[in-house]
């Protein structure tokens, strides 16, 4: 029993293994975001779907110099060079690379065009559920008792509403009359709830680390620990939740644009456009196959990219990763 | 038990007059502590009406400068008790008394003056550092909570504080993760510091710690409480630590205070049997006295403490057990001609010297001050 004494009397006479008798470390310090960073920078498949991702926002942005380019405006209709005789849309061509449609409208400018309203409606319409996501998810978790009683049956509620048959009353109701601003409504109405979900989960179990109650025997306050001390922890699935979210908000908006409820019918979307290349994919393939493949690239692009993101904030990826540069 | 060289002198004599009857400079003060945890369940249609009796009916007093050990098996109540202390947990019943004033009833913003004077340090020196966020920031987070200091003023404390307790500055920006569990638990000393608090509640500060390591941070807390006056609770399953750093110990068994002692006075006349059966568990790394020295054993498990035993809770597994330790509760008091700083709570204490009869092979239960003990039985 008096080894223990007589260990911290040894101990105490080291001076090198007591107060600040270390070196600093050589090794520089990286933090998780800076790992998960690194890896992403690393990772070809990020890489290449990020590049594709800039590409569709290239195409976005430029939009308008593909028109002058053309010479085609985003809804003017060609009728006597974007339709044979017979009154059958062109296919690709000098004139329209990408065909024209059955209204002889340049397949190639709508597109671009379509692009603004995919990216807008699905980056936008991914934050505002991640937002409201995480601040009821929070709410529910942190407070727990009734207000997660309350919370998480909403969420339930949400999660099990068929939102097509939603999709579809709502198109009966307000028809074509829609906007970019109802179907960014619709889209995170339907989505918040697998965030908050998550989030909540999150929470219940980060409140109960020993770090949450340390914050509390400093006299933290419910705000405090709520945003400074367990919102860091949730960032990181935050994060990936989001990057998923977005390829999916651009498919329900294409979705619901295919329906016939998004933005009004002479602005260009992808979901629109596929809707109206059904009676005409027979002749004209590619009435299809630009929007459709336009679509599909993005999704898959954001998709690939939010698998990254997630793999490079999986610890045991970062492990894996520290392994390989020291 | 094994006298060693350093059997005499507390580490860590502060202003205490050693052993006083009355009560000169008590700091905290506990009221006939008691916290019980409702358990989940039931039946579908009834709730259930029991409760975890974590803590029951505690009465202790830390009187300032002193090092209190509180030992105990693990589920004894003693992290519970830690809690009720520094009101993290709100009590069942009792009082808790910081320097008079009682603060068992305050609500959580009426707590915030007291939360400088009384601080915890934890037992996880993982679990208890936020792993998202700088060093720097962790430590600085009671200056910012109490909104004593900021900006360059902080950065300049927080590093005043991280020399104070062995760390390099120069480490303010760096994450958890990159610490040893040493360094970490520092890390933790210095987050408890920061306000200089009066009273700093240990809840088994070096047990996740390596043996070497447990010494240099058992060393720091001692150098500091010299150094800035500070009252130590310290909470350990481990009495060879307790006993190195304690100015006077109290043992618990099952949410109950057993025994309260002056730090020598236990070791040299233990008068609660179960303090005895603690004792002997203590490891001797040496074999041979080892296999020499008497084992006391008590039989079967550490009592549920949903359905404590009747009487005295210890009664089920002592050997000196009678039929009316099954009936009455025993009283903390003064036993034979004990100084009156030595109280047990037995009805037939162990006279000086006196041994345990051994236990009896067979579904015998060691009675171990570890997790691991316990599961070894």
């Amino acid at each position: 029993m008096s080894t223990f004494g007589e260990l911290v009397e040894e101990v105490a006479q080291e001076p090198q293994l007591g107060a600040a008798g270390y070196e600093a470390g050589v090794i520089e310090a990286k933090g998780p975001w800076r790992l998960a960073w690194d890896r992403l920078r690393h990772d070809r498949v990020a890489i290449g779907s990020s590049v594709v991702i800039v590409l569709i926002a290239g195409m976005a942005v430029f939009a308008p110099l593909a028109s002058a380019l053309t010479g085609h405006g985003m809804d003017a209709q060609y009728h006597l060079t974007g339709l044979t005789s017979a009154g059958v849309p062109v296919g690709p061509r000098a004139h329209f690379p990408w065909g024209a449609d059955e209204e002889g409208r340049d397949i190639l400018v709508r597109v671009f065009y379509g692009a603004r309203i995919s990216l807008l409606v699905g980056v936008s319409s991914a934050a505002l559920a991640v937002a409201g996501g995480v601040v009821l998810g929070m709410l529910a978790g942190f407070f727990g008792g009734v207000v997660d009683t309350a919370l998480a049956r909403l969420f339930d509620v949400v999660l099990a509403m068929p939102y097509l048959v939603f999709a579809l009353a709502l198109v009966a109701a307000i028809g074509g009359q829609g906007g970019i601003l109802i179907d960014i409504a619709v889209i995170s109405f339907f989505s918040f709830g697998a965030v908050a979900r998550i989030v909540r989960g999150q929470v219940l179990s980060i409140k109960e680390k020993e770090y949450i109650e340390a914050a509390h025997s400093l006299g933290a306050g419910s705000l405090r620990v709520m945003f400074i001390d367990i919102f860091p922890n949730l960032l990181a699935p935050v994060i990936v939740y989001f990057s998923l979210l977005v390829p999916s908000s651009i498919v329900f908006e294409a979705t619901l644009a295919f329906l016939g409820l998004g933005v009004p019918p002479p602005t260009p979307d992808w979901g629109s456009m596929l809707q109206e290349a059904i009676n005409w994919y027979n002749p004209a393939w590619w009435y299809v196959v630009f929007p459709g493949g336009a679509l599909l690239a993005t999704t898959l692009a954001f998709n690939l990219l939010g698998d990254s993101v997630r793999d490079a904030f999986d610890p045991r990826y970062n492990r894996l990763f520290a392994r390989e540069t020291e | 038990m094994s006298q060693g060289p350093r059997g005499e002198g507390p580490r860590s004599v502060g202003a205490v007059g050693e052993g006083g009857g009355d009560r000169p400079g008590v700091l905290l003060e506990l009221q006939g502590v008691t916290k019980h945890f409702p358990v989940k369940g039931g039946g579908f249609w009834r709730k259930s009406h029991d409760a975890v009796h974590a803590v029951d009916g505690v009465d202790l007093q830390v009187r300032r400068g002193e090092t209190l050990g509180l030992v105990g098996e693990t589920g004894s109540g003693k992290s519970t008790l830690a809690r009720c202390m520094t009101r993290l947990l709100p009590l069942t019943s009792g009082r808790v008394l910081l320097d008079g004033e009682d603060i068992t009833d305050l609500k959580r913003s009426q707590l915030r003056p007291y939360r400088r004077r009384v601080q915890m340090i934890f037992q996880d020196p993982y679990g208890s550092l936020n792993p998202r966020r700088r060093v720097g920031s962790i430590i600085g987070d009671p200056f910012a909570i109490h909104k004593v200091a900021d900006g360059a003023e902080r950065k300049r404390r927080v590093q005043e504080l991280m020399d104070l307790v062995g760390l390099n500055p120069e480490h303010y920006n760096r994450f958890p993760a990159e610490f040893s569990g040493g360094q970490r638990q520092r890390i933790g000393v210095a987050r408890a510091l920061a306000l200089r608090p009066e009273l700093v509640v240990a809840d088994e500060p070096v047990s996740a710690l390596d043996v070497s390591v447990r010494a240099q941070v058992v060393n720091l807390l001692a150098d500091l409480q010299d150094e800035l006056g500070l009252t130590y609770v310290f909470i350990t399953h481990d009495l060879s630590v307790v006993r190195h750093v304690s100015n006077r110990v109290a043992v618990m068994y099952v949410g109950q205070v057993v025994e309260l002692a002056d730090r020598h006075d236990l070791y040299a006349t233990p008068r609660h049997p179960y303090t005895k059966v603690l004792q002997s568990a203590i490891p001797v790394p040496d074999p041979e006295q080892s296999e020499r020295r008497a084992r006391v054993q008590a039989s079967g498990e550490l009592p549920s403490p949903i359905n404590p035993p009747s009487g005295c809770r210890f009664h089920p597994r002592c050997p000196k057990a009678q039929p009316i330790c099954a009936q009455v509760v025993p009283r903390l008091e003064v036993k034979f001609q004990d100084p009156p700083s030595h109280l047990a709570a037995c009805h037939f204490p162990l006279a000086d010297g006196e041994e345990l009869p051994r236990a009896e092979a067979g579904d015998v239960a060691r009675v171990g001050p570890g997790d691991g003990d316990r599961r070894a039985g």
